[in-house]
């Protein structure tokens, strides 16, 4: 009985104690959504003869940065310490008095065996750490790409995904008055630099598609009166007609692993989808139904197939097994929904919507949830996803007949700006990061 | 001894009776205390939304004070030594090689701290303060009396923090970049050294990079907000934070 007593005293005793103290727990649950303040100073040149190599290859990374949304370069007039060796702690406290959170340190030079080589160093300012360090060996001439493959690595390193930088744009290049407008066939890097037309004009070309090695493109041609499906060596200059069909095929695109490509075939006013396998040329056909579908992509596991068809009434996006089993719709909001785009990440489907009065790009997940508005513009339409499913490109139409842009919006909806094209262009395809 | 019996009998009664006695006094005297407690807690509820109109809009009229403070000593106290770490060999071409990180900074770090620059921003706060005058009293008042626990502390933490942290929007699965970080902070409201991850947070970033990159940025709202302007006299509430960064609220 006393045990029992005492027991039950100690237990009130217990209860009855102060608390002890803990840590305050502050629950952050809102943020301000900005760009990071990043220092990129001209990289180090060993001798004057690399001077211009430093400073070309800093203003591009600034450039990639600076164009992503997700960096604020900052103006290198604002630098208080000077980078005289990449191999020396940078003096912290100068960068943090201009705001820098992070700061990119590099040198390159020209090596007795005629080799560019490129060192760089991410650092974190306020954590005063190395984040990353990376050292590159090209050919002189290849000094652009050495720098998105920089950039790619910070953009990498600082938001945990990979980036889009070192990739290339194919698109149709358009010039010429409105009657007989010429269109052609381009490919340029993703920051518009080095643009190649592939085609001359004298024949219409539409819809290039990427293969996943960015060393094929897939695309329609009237190249020989009527349209037909080609592809395209970027190698070679190779061009080939894929398969010999006796109607019309078009919008043509590679599965994940590059072996087949999935495209719309016309018959008697009813087109199809059917898939071609590029090894052995064999065709299966995925669709029956009297409607028309078309605009075939594949998710990124390569298991199934979104595509856009009006056999409901109205143009709206479906999804079907890679075998065409499992036919369902998946967009039920408002307007008509079309040429769907599956995220290289796989978590959306960017697709063109037309309401009264405007076409814009939108994303909803692929179970058709989710919709929201990603470009603002009159008429937006054709999206193609950045390798690493954070960015989308897409046509932007000017009103009134000026022609047509093609412009780039985060996945959030943010940072929509015109991507750099030599002259107006429309249709573009995002390529991979380039092997 | 029948009578020897019923006093035997009667004594653990007593015992009991005394007993009972005790723990109801103790009960009663329990039931005053926590009665009391939940008065100071009703007495500070107003206190609170008080402190969070106050300082959400201030900081946002504002967002770049934050950064003054940080002015660090001069530059020739920070001078680094060259980095022991050698460049690796050269590699094929075009190719990206690791380099090993180089040896942590040896050189003497100074707290970036300084008493000057601190009074340059309280001074820059009293410019903005009559905005808030009439908050600001009743603000005072609530402080003063010592009741509000800590609810307001967390919302004046809250207002400050929220300005500086760029949560990781557009990331595929928000709710699995929840960030926990602990650390002590210095009576003047700078950090008083690293915070540290929580042990959940810290094994959920070592295979994740969108987690590492979350956790980096968390960390980064962290350094950019100090110091902190909270108030000396409760400095033992809120010398040891845990920020908890949940971007699943923001837009994606």
């Amino acid at each position: 009985m006393k045990k029992f007593e005492l027991a039950i005293v100690m237990a009130l005793s217990l209860g009855m104690s102060p608390p002890a103290f803990a840590a305050l727990q502050v629950d952050v649950n809102q943020g301000n959504i900005q760009p990071l303040p990043i220092a990129i100073p001209d990289f180090v040149a060993a001798s004057p003869n690399d001077v211009a190599a430093g400073q070309n290859i800093a203003s591009v990374v600034r450039a990639d940065l600076g164009r992503s949304g997700l960096f604020k370069p900052l103006d290198q007039k604002s630098f208080i310490d000077k980078v005289t060796n990449i191999n020396s702690v940078p003096n912290f406290a100068d960068w943090r008095i201009i705001t820098a959170q992070g700061l990119v340190t590099g040198s390159a030079a020209i090596q007795p065996d005629g080799r560019l080589r490129v060192d760089f160093r991410l650092w974190d300012v306020y954590g005063e750490s190395q984040m990353q360090g990376l050292q590159y060996f090209t050919q002189p001439a290849n000094w652009r790409r050495i720098a998105h493959m920089i950039s790619d690595a910070i953009y990498q390193r600082i938001t945990g995904e990979k980036g889009y930088f070192d990739t290339r744009i194919v698109f149709i290049s358009e010039s010429g008055p409105a009657l007989n407008r010429k269109k052609r066939l381009a490919v340029m890097d993703e920051d518009g630099a080095n643009p190649i037309f592939l085609t001359n004009g004298g024949y219409l070309v539409l819809t290039p598609r990427f293969n996943p090695t960015a060393q094929m493109i897939a695309y329609m041609s009237y190249i020989v009166g009527k349209p037909r499906v080609y592809l395209f060596d970027l190698e070679s200059g190779r061009q080939e007609k894929l398969g010999d069909f006796p109607n019309m095929t078009f919008s043509p695109r590679f599965s994940p692993d590059g072996n087949k490509v999935v495209m719309s075939l016309e018959q008697n006013g009813n087109s199809d989808i059917y898939v071609m396998d590029l090894r052995n040329r064999s065709v299966a056909r995925l669709t029956y139904d009297p409607g028309i579908d078309t605009s075939p992509s594949y998710s990124p596991d390569g298991k199934q197939i979104t595509f856009e068809s009006d056999r409901g009434g109205s143009q709206q996006v479906y999804i079907m097994n890679a075998d065409g089993s499992n036919q369902h719709r998946i967009s039920f909001g408002e307007g008509r929904n079309g040429t769907p785009v599956w995220s290289p990440r796989g978590d959306l489907i960017a697709f063109t919507k037309q309401t009264p009065g405007s076409f814009r790009i939108w994303v909803m997940r692929p179970d058709g949830t989710g919709e929201r508005m990603l470009s603002t513009g009159w008429e937006d339409e054709g999206p193609t996803w950045a390798p690493n499913g954070r960015v989308l490109m897409f046509t932007r139409t000017i009103q009134g007949g000026r022609g047509s842009q093609v412009w780039s919006v985060d996945v959030t909806g943010r940072n929509e700006r015109r991507v750099a094209t030599p002259g107006d262009a429309s249709d573009p395809a995002w390529s991979p990061l380039i092997q | 001894m029948r009578n020897n019996a019923t006093a035997d009998r009667q004594a653990p009664r007593l015992g009991l009776i005394g007993s009972l006695a005790f723990h109801a006094g103790i009960i009663s005297v329990m039931f005053f205390t926590w009665t009391h407690k939940l008065d100071i807690a009703d007495q500070s509820a107003p206190v609170v939304p008080v402190d969070l109109v106050t300082f959400a809009e201030k900081t946002n009229i504002a967002p770049m004070v934050a950064a003054e403070p940080k002015l660090p000593p001069p530059a020739d106290q920070l001078t680094a030594p060259p980095l022991p770490a050698p460049m690796l060999p050269p590699k094929f071409e075009v190719a990206p090689a690791e380099k090993p990180a180089p040896v942590p900074n040896p050189a003497p770090k100074k707290e970036t701290f300084d008493i000057n620059n601190i009074m340059a921003m309280l001074n820059k706060h009293q410019v903005a303060a009559p905005r808030n005058a009439r908050i600001g009293a009743r603000n005072v008042q609530g402080i003063g009396a010592q009741n509000a626990m800590t609810a307001d502390l967390r919302t004046l933490l809250q207002s400050e923090i929220y300005r500086c942290w760029s949560p990781p929007v557009g990331a595929p699965h928000p709710e699995k970049l929840i960030v926990a970080y602990e650390l002590f902070l210095n009576r003047d409201g700078s950090v008083a050294q690293p915070p540290q991850l929580t042990a959940d947070s810290s094994s959920a970033a070592a295979g994740d990079p969108y987690m590492r990159a979350a956790a980096e940025a968390a960390r980064r709202a962290i350094y950019t907000c100090a110091p902190y302007k909270l108030p000396a006299e409760r400095y033992n509430q809120w010398h040891d934070v845990t920020f908890v960064f949940d971007p699943r609220d923001m837009e994606q």
